[in-house]
């Protein structure tokens, strides 16, 4: 196996495994999670809302992660 | 047995007629292009030959016309999506590669009007299924992100479309996970109807690797990622399909983040790449060139034009066995 890919492979590798867990942290953690009781329209409206913000901090740090390893990679392979 | 033997038929007619209409159609193409002055210059060459352009039509046109006899045989709604979905890119890229689009916006901006025949004709589900956890509802949310994936997929698949062969040669190893989850879910029907994607690129491909003799242009590869993109929706195997064009979507976000915007290509000023005089590729070291996979590939050092390519391959079915694992995950765990 060529070396020089093995670090982008796990670029990807680490991008599947993120696609994998954040799903599950969406669909099976944040979606069910109803803090606030579904008895008025207001409430329900919050539950929704916080799940909203949730997944998209969520998204939001898998753009940061993907970004930063971007840098990292080429900080030490291009910057000498 | 009989129904095992006439799956495996048609699935050998349909390659074989998408194999020969794309090889027959694209060597007219690199015999006559020329002639009509419509070539362009390889930049990856110190050479810089004039390669012929483009050849989308040959394989808009084979993918097509197979598509459109199978939507005649079963009658099936996602079929005339796919074909559609096809049509439309594959129009858009035409009119980029004759007038080019000169704003980075209006191409994905014209790619959403692709998506329209999966909503018009409602061949999606809003019920995509993950590995582990199974069937997730998105009723309100699935629409929208139909309309924004025909247009990311097809720039993403665009974007590769930067060296000879990486493309055609990409959407092969990209696809065959989908075949094989389709075969999983037992839907042989748009198993049957993504083989042309396969034959079609396949046959592009004898032309197109190294050293070019066609390059796919816009028509081309926005018909290619438009049509795995729809397979993947009315297919329903999205997961599997994001998972095995990771390297393509990570292309694209590493490029339009490092340029920060949606810039049509032509204009970014500097290049990822540099072209040694020996020949061999190697990373600019300029701060503003913008992050692609191939300059990520070059980090280490030069490599000639065919390593590069024979890299993203590698990447590309690194890229499909994960979608492999996670179609099992999905259907047989």
């Amino acid at each position: 196996m060529n070396s020089r890919i093995l670090p982008l492979m796990g670029i990807i590798g680490l991008a599947w495994a993120l696609v994998f867990f954040g799903s599950y942290m969406i669909f099976g953690l944040i979606v069910p999670f109803e803090p606030f009781p579904e008895n008025d329209h207001i409430f329900t409206f919050l539950n929704s809302l916080l799940k909203v913000v949730l997944s998209a901090i969520l998204a939001l740090v898998w753009i940061v992660i993907m970004i930063e390893l971007r840098n990292l990679y080429i900080k030490r392979n291009l910057s000498a | 047995m009989t129904l095992l033997y006439n799956l495996i038929l048609l699935a050998s007619i349909v390659f074989a007629v998408t194999f020969s209409l794309t090889y027959l159609l694209t060597l007219t193409l690199v015999k006559t292009l020329p002639k009509r002055g419509s070539v362009v210059e390889d930049y990856h060459k110190p050479e810089r030959p004039k390669v012929a352009w483009p050849g989308g039509p040959a394989i808009l046109s084979s993918i097509v016309i197979v598509e459109a006899i199978l939507y005649l045989i079963y009658g099936d709604l996602k079929i005339l999506s796919i074909t559609l979905v096809t049509i439309i890119a594959g129009i858009i890229g035409l009119i980029d590669d004759r007038w080019r689009l000169k704003n980075g916006m209006i191409k994905p901006l014209l790619l959403i009007l692709a998506s329209l025949p999966i909503l018009l004709l409602e061949t999606y589900v809003p019920y995509p299924e993950f590995p582990i956890f199974g069937y997730v509802r998105l009723t309100m949310v699935y629409p929208l992100l139909v309309l924004l994936a025909v247009p990311i997929v097809s720039n993403a698949t665009n974007m590769i479309d930067v060296l000879n062969g990486a493309l055609s040669g990409f959407i092969v190893i990209a696809t065959i996970p989908l075949v094989f989850a389709l075969m999983l879910k037992g839907d042989y029907i748009m198993m049957v109807a993504t083989l042309p994607l396969i034959a079609s690129s396949i046959a592009f491909y004898f032309f197109h690797r190294y050293p070019s003799k066609i390059f796919p242009g816009d028509s081309g590869s926005l018909a290619l990622g438009a049509m795995f993109c729809s397979i993947a929706i009315v297919g329903r195997v999205e997961i599997v399909a994001i998972v095995s064009i990771l390297p393509a979507i990570l292309n694209s976000f590493f490029i339009l983040s490092s340029i920060k915007g949606f810039i049509e290509h032509r204009s970014i000023k500097t290049r990822p790449t540099i072209l040694l005089p020996d020949g061999q590729l190697v990373a600019s070291k300029d701060p503003s060139a913008p992050t692609t996979l191939v300059r990520m590939i070059l980090a280490d050092g030069p490599l000639s034009e065919r390593e590069v390519v024979s890299n993203i391959f590698k990447l590309s079915a690194f890229s499909a066995f994960l979608a492999v694992i996670t179609a099992l995950v999905t259907w047989c765990v």
